[in-house]
Formats: structure tokens, sequence, C-alpha cells
């Protein structure tokens, strides 16, 4: 075993009080000497939004989902963070985000393991679990209960092994793992190659041995136990989700009396139901509903999370394989105003890949602002100095995609400008998809998609040869950059502090490269009724119910 | 009653090729759709291994032919399957699903069958006076206005500016609130989809009660002395129904596809939204219960109608004979 990695410097207990207090004081401060809008925004930064701390009370949560998402943390999680948000506070993993904190991207704190360690070459972990904790089903959390969960997402031979799971787990860690219990409280993890698993495990929540012995694989999406601070009470399918606080939970208990989530899949109509207080929270708003709900006294927040609104340019065959071109379109697209006036300040421009508040984030890195000038004269210096025609792909919808159509139509009047002339071709998702794992093809310029990117695994899937198609999924642009195969190569193997050095090394030379058009990162648009208190907006695909009371 | 019953019979069998054909065009689009289930469900940061492995559970990897033949001999057994996207049974999710759109759709017939009737019969009593052209302008206006627009409108008066009613769902979902809670949620959504068959069916009531009113036998009860209310009550109304009937059945019909419309607006947990993500899903297995279920109704729906023909009209009987 090598260096001790501590999962970071949080632990919840005492994090919560210090910062509690703290935030308390701020909002004190600022609603003796200033206006609610300075308390919205403080909110916004993730402070509570009334100093003094109540309880209880019913969180109504307006999702964007069709219906009611499976509740089987190890399927949910490929339909996006809507359908995971609704397993999130049931669940945990070994270990997970802070979501309390609002001022930067929440880091890794312990939760079902106090703390592991990784041997030196990087393959194996060894992983000491939390003593005492049950799942709400009582069946007692262990090293069996660990193992179970692993095998049951990646061990073929397994009674239980979920072929859907694996599927979807393999999204974030692909295996194969072999599994040693050292004793009732501790296991290892044994990998075939060096891989950063304190990353990739994040999003593999346990659930409950006892449930799966006893209802089967597929129930658990019906009948969830988990062990985190909210427990399961009822599920009505296509209609609500309600949750209830764990009593026998380890850490701090939430603080609401329970917390609905329903689904209403018109975003219209999500804000309707925010307005007649039929929900007290909605997120993923119509862009033009921001200005009047903060004139009717909602809390609107905004805030950046790890999200990608871009375009793979094709750097394989037509103009765009020149860098030259690739920054041209960069300097032709008026981000800025597509953030602000097409999405009406929903969206801020992507200045790089990581959003700030992340560890990834490089404040060196200069942006390519709107310059059409400089746009023709990069283009001419390329040969291209009548600009060119090409097609650039998007889908009409799809998991995080905002407004693809009105968006690449906004980039298009901009490309124009500079002598590039776009046909924009559109797909339904699941077409866009297929066409989309095939690669760009040689007579497209560039594949819409948007990207949240958790951590230093996806710089080679996104940048590297190993995101190629047919075989890779993320650089479906043919992005190619020896030095950035080398700086990933060598982050799979190094400890976390390195992997964010080197990754950040990959940031610099793949936007320097244009590797991507970068677009604009989505603010997440959130909106909650004046009753909703201590909400933390967190930097991050998920937040936290815990510390939510409403009265 | 011999006879109503091979008739029934006769029908009830044509169902086996309808369900056959539906289910094979249904199969057979889905497949010729670009993007497969697995690819859908995994989402843009899914491996080709964990696409494979995805397919090879959903048996996406055998030929078609047999795929469908699966599904037959599941189905002819009663089982229909798990559903892909959403991990719940799709007999659940589809019966669910089909017991709330059929709620509205029976509230809203009653609606329009209510307002309709009493339109239709106001109008056709006072002739040519102001009230017949009030209630058939209203009857047009009804049939003119799209239900998707009307729904949005109610929700703007009566639930944002008056708080009359809720904006949308099928209940509260913070506390039981029993039926009343449940006929409060059904109020808006009902008018916004009752409204296209109210008008029509009131448009047609009007004409087909005055064109039975001007047939001599009601000179000939006329001149018996009998009274006007009588002969309406007795004679006109039930010689005019056919027609009426016939109209409310295709009306129903409609409704059970046109509330799609109204469970977009109010978020009604019906067949129409579970359709229309089962598709974007490629989620097959719910795409063919919803098919075959609302298949099922609609004959089932045309059957009755043509049942209850023969039970009012004597003549038919005498033809079908």
């Amino acid at each position: 075993m090598g260096e001790e990695a501590t999962g970071g410097i949080w632990t919840p207990g005492d994090n919560n009080l210090s910062r509690r207090g703290f935030l308390g004081a701020a909002a004190g401060v600022a609603l003796g000497a200033t206006s609610l809008t300075t308390i919205l925004e403080a909110c916004a930064q993730g402070g509570p939004s009334a100093p003094a701390k109540g309880k209880g009370g019913t969180l109504v949560y307006g999702m964007e989902l069709e219906g009611t998402p499976p509740l089987d943390p190890h399927v949910a999680l490929a339909q996006g963070g809507a359908a995971f948000r609704v397993n999130f506070p049931m669940y945990e993993g070994l270990f997970g985000y802070d979501l309390h904190r609002g001022d930067i991207e929440p880091p890794v704190i312990p939760l079902l393991a106090e703390s592991w360690t990784r041997s030196t070459d990087g393959k194996t972990w060894e992983w000491k679990l939390r003593d005492g904790v049950t799942f709400h089903d009582g069946t007692p959390w262990n090293a069996d209960a660990a193992i179970f969960n692993f095998r049951r997402i990646y061990d073929k031979t397994f009674a239980y092994y979920y072929p859907a799971a694996n599927g979807y787990a393999a999204l974030f860690f692909a295996g194969p793992v072999q599994l040693e219990k050292v004793d009732n409280l501790r296991f290892r993890t044994i990998l075939q190659r060096a891989e950063p698993l304190d990353e990739e495990l994040i999003f593999t929540l346990m659930v409950s041995p006892r449930a799966v012995m006893e209802k089967g694989n597929d129930r658990m999406s019906l009948e969830p136990v988990g062990t985190g601070p909210f427990m399961f009470k009822e599920l009505v399918p296509n209609q609500k989700v309600t949750v209830v606080p764990n009593p026998n939970y380890w850490g701090t208990k939430p603080l609401l009396d329970q917390l609905v989530f329903r689904p209403i899949p018109d975003a219209n109509q999500r804000v309707t139901a925010l307005r007649t207080g039929e929900v007290n929270m909605t997120i993923v708003l119509p862009p033009d509903s921001l200005q009047s709900l903060r004139n009717d006294g909602f809390q609107v927040l905004l805030k950046q999370f790890p999200h990608s609104w871009i375009q793979h340019l094709n750097c394989r065959s037509g103009p765009t394989v020149d860098k030259r071109v690739r920054q041209a379109i960069n300097y032709a697209m008026d981000t800025k105003s597509l953030a602000n006036n097409i999405l009406k300040g929903s969206a801020t421009p992507e200045v790089q890949v990581a959003t700030q508040g992340s560890p990834y984030f490089d404040s060196s890195i200069q942006p390519y602002d709107f310059n059409p000038t400089k746009a023709k004269k990069l283009l001419a210096d390329a040969g291209y100095p009548k600009g060119f025609d090409t097609e650039w792909w998007v889908p009409t919808n799809g998991s995080g995609e905002m407004l693809p159509v009105p968006m690449t139509e906004f980039l298009q009047s901009n490309l124009r400008e500079s002598g590039i002339n776009v046909t924009i071709k559109t797909f339904e998702w699941g077409a866009y998809l297929n066409e989309f794992f095939k690669g760009v093809p040689a007579n497209v310029g560039s594949m819409q998609q948007s990207w949240g990117l958790w951590g230093s695994t996806w710089w080679g899937i996104l940048f590297g040869k190993v995101g190629w198609p047919p075989n890779g999924i993320g650089n479906v642009g043919y992005y190619d950059n020896p030095q950035v195969d080398a700086l990933y190569e060598q982050a799979l193997g190094a400890d976390l502090q390195q992997r964010i050095n080197l990754s950040k090394q990959i940031q610099r030379i793949v936007v320097d490269d244009a590797a991507w058009g970068f677009c604009v990162h989505d603010l997440a648009p959130k909106a909650l009724s004046p009753k909703v208190h201590g909400f933390v907006n967190a930097h991050s695909w998920f937040w936290a119910f815990d510390n939510v009371w409403v009265g | 009653m011999g006879l109503i019953v091979v008739f029934v019979a006769r029908r009830l069998l044509l169902l086996v090729p309808i369900l056959l054909g539906a289910s094979m065009v249904v199969f057979l689009l889905v497949h010729l759709a670009p993007g497969d289930e697995a690819t859908v469900l995994l989402g843009p940061l899914s491996t080709p291994a964990a696409r494979d492995e995805l397919a090879r559970h959903l048996g996406l990897d055998r030929p078609l032919p047999v795929q469908y033949g699966i599904w037959l001999w599941n189905t002819v057994h009663l089982d229909f399957g798990t559903s892909i996207s959403r991990h719940q049974p799709v007999a659940d999710l589809v019966g669910d699903a089909l017991k709330n759109t059929l709620l509205l759709a029976a509230a809203a017939s009653v609606f329009a069958i209510v307002v309709g009737f009493v339109l239709g019969t106001l109008a056709a009593a006072r002739q040519f006076t102001s009230v017949d052209r009030l209630a058939m302008g209203g009857a047009v206006l009804l049939t003119a206005i799209p239900s998707y627009w009307f729904g949005i409108m109610l929700v703007v008066l009566f639930s944002i500016q008056l708080h009359l009613f809720p904006s949308g769902g099928m209940q509260n979902v913070v506390e039981d609130g029993g039926v009343p809670d449940l006929l409060w949620h059904l109020a808006l959504p009902v008018i916004a989809a009752g409204a296209v068959p109210a008008g029509i069916i009131a448009r047609t009531v009007r004409s087909s009660l005055l064109e039975v009113a001007r047939q001599d036998f009601v000179l000939a009860l006329r001149a018996n002395g009998l009274t006007e209310a009588a002969i309406m009550r007795g004679h006109v109304v039930r010689n005019a129904l056919p027609p009426i009937i016939n109209m409310i059945g295709l009306q129903v019909g409609y409704l059970l596809s046109g509330v799609i419309f109204v469970e977009v607006v109010f978020s009604w947990p019906g067949v129409g939204r579970l359709v229309f993500q089962a598709i974007g899903d490629r989620d097959l297995p719910v795409i063919l219960g919803v098919v075959m279920v609302v298949s099922v109704t609609f004959v089932l729906i045309n059957l009755a109608v043509d049942v209850l023909h023969l039970v009012l009209d004597p003549r038919l009987r005498a033809e079908s004979a």
C-alpha cells in the first residue's frame, strides 16, 4: 500500500457546524445592510436564505422528467442527472460530494468508506468502511454488502448479477474488478490497470443486499433501500416519489418532514406550478421566465457546474483539420451574445472546458473573444480568404442540450459574418446518438454535444485517441495530439493532485488547439419559493436536501 | 338477444387480426427508426461494450422475427414484459396510465354530452331565436378552439389569476385528498378536452332533433293533441338518437386519442405522455403495450356504440337478422 488518502479535508460533522455559523453571520449582515437581492445573491453563493435556522415542512420539487425514474441507482444513472437526483437522497457510495459547499466545486468526502489507500502501482485499493451504518431495512453495511454491490454490477457469474446495471455502471468504471474481503469492515478492489477509482466510483451507490435477494433485481427500481439521509416512503408511478428522513441516519439528519419529487415535463408548466404553489422548487426553466420570476419574489439561482455545450469540430477532414480554421471558428462565434440574448443569462460563455470553482479551472487561459476580423485573418492565413461552406449536425433535443437548434442557428449567423456558410442538419436525439457514435463523417464540419465532466478520467475520453470512434465515445471529431495521449496515460496512474495538474496541462493544449468550438456552460437555473430556506446551490449536477426546510 | 351475442362474438374475433397487424406494424416501425434502445438509454457516455451487454440483456441481438415471436408468445400468456427505461412492468405502467386516460376521457365525455345536449336541445326548441343563435355560436366556438390553447388559457385564468384550480397533475402530491381532490384536479382538463366534442354534439343534437321534428308523424302526434313536451320527450328525442349516438361514439373515440394534448398541458399522467416518452426512448415493450391496449379499447367502444344502436333501434335488429 502506498500513500494514504483521507478523501478530502472535510468531514461532514464538524464542517457543517462551523460553516453554518459563518454563513448565518454573513446573511445576518446582509439583512441589516442591504436589499433582498443581496440575500438572494448570498443564497446563490451557497448561503442560507434566512438567518434563523428552522425545521420541517414539505419540499415539492417539480422535476423535468416525463415520469418517475427507476429508483435503483445502478440503472438510474444512465438516464442522466435528472433521474439520478431522485436516487441521490436515498443512497450513498463509498465516498461522495460535499454538496453543502456552494462556493467551489464540491470536494469529495468519505461516506460509507471512512478512508482508503491506493497501492503505488495504482491497481489495488483498500477501503476501510464506516462502522455502525445500516441500510433502511436494517441490513448492516459491511464488507460483504460492499462486495455484493460490486458483484451485482460486474460479476457475470454471480447469482444476483444484473446485466442492466452492468451496462449503466460501465459509464464510469467499466471493470473488471477482483474483490477481496480483508475483515468485516475492510475490502480490496484489485484492477488490471491503474485507474483513479477514487473518482470513478463516485456514482457507485450501495443498495441493500437483503432487499435485492428478497425482491429480485428488477423490484429495486420500485422499492429502493439504501443508507442515505432520506428513505423511501411512496411511489405513485408517473405522479410522485415521496421520501422522508431516515431516523437512523449516521450523519446529520435532514430538517424536512418530507420531500416529494413530482415530474412535470413541460417547462412552462413547471413555472406555473411554482407560481400557484403546487411545487416550491423547480429547475430547467425557460430562459424567458427568469426575470419575471425574480420580479415576483421567487428565488432564482444560477451557478456554474460541470457542463459544456460545444461543437466537436472535424479534425480529420475538411478545412477544420487546420488549427487556424478551428481557432477562426472560435473567434467567429459570439458566445457572449448567445449566453445573454438567446439564453437570457441562463448560460455563460465557455472559455475553457472546466468551470469556475472547479479544481481544473485555469485562470491563465485566455478566452477566444468574438472577433470576426481576427477570424477572417486566420481563415486567409489558412488558405480560405473567402471562407468555405460546411454542414453541421445537431440534435433537436436531448439530455443537457438546452435549446440546440436555436443556439446553432445563432452561431450559424455569427459564422456567416466571417465567411463560413454553415448548413444545419437536425436529428431526433435517438437517431442523433446513432450517428454520433459513428464519429463525424468526412463531409461534416461539426457535431454538437453537451458534456458533463467529472474528474480527470474524462480528459482522455474527450480529447485522447482512446475517445475515437468506433471504440471510444467522446472524441467524435478525431482530435489528435500525442502529447495529450501521453499526459492522460500518465494521469491514470497518478494521485489526485497530480491528476489535476496533468489534466490542466491537457486543457491548456486543447484550448490553444481549438479542439472544440467552445460555446457555453449552462448555469442550470433553479427557482424556489421564498418559503424554502437553507438550500445550497452546489457547483454540481446534484445538490443536497438535508439542510433545506420550508416555512 | 341471441342475435346481439353473435354480433358481439363476431366483432371480438375481428380483434385478433387487428391486434396482430397493429403490433407488427409498430414493431417494424420502431426497428426501422434509427437509434436502438441500448444506445438511447445509455446516452453519449456509453461504451460500445456496455451497449452490447445491455442489448444482449434486452434480447436485441436476436433476429427480428425471433424477437417478435418471443414478444407475441409472452403477450398471449399475458406477460407484457418490463419497460426498458423505467424498469417497471409494462402491465402496471400501461394499466395505470390507461386508467388515468380513461378517467379523463370518460369525465370529458360526460361533460361533452351534457353540454352538447343542453345547447343542442335549447337551440332546437327555440329555433331561429337569439337563444338558438347564441347556443350555436357557442357550439361553433367550442369546436373551433384548439384544446391545447384552450387548456393554457384555462390555466392562466383559473390557476394563475384566480387561484381556483390547480394547474396540473392528478392529485395533491403532499397529502391524499381523496375524490374531492381528484375532481378538483379534473375540472380544467375536462373542460379543455370536452370542449370540441361538446360543440360537435350540440350541433348534431340540434339538427337531428329538428329533422325528426319536421317529419309527418310528429305532425300526426300534434294533431292528436299531445303537448309539445310530451312529443319531444316521448317521440322526437328517441327517434333522433341514432345519429347522435353515432356521433357520441365517434367523439368518445376521438377523446381517447385527443386527450393527449390536454395531458401535455396539464401533466396528466396518462397514456399519451407515456407513449410519447416511450417512443423517444425506443421503449418497445411499452409502445406495444399501449398500442395493444388502446386498440382493444377503441374496438370495444365502437362495439358498445353499435350494440347500443341495436338495442335502441328495432329496425337495425331486423336488418341484421
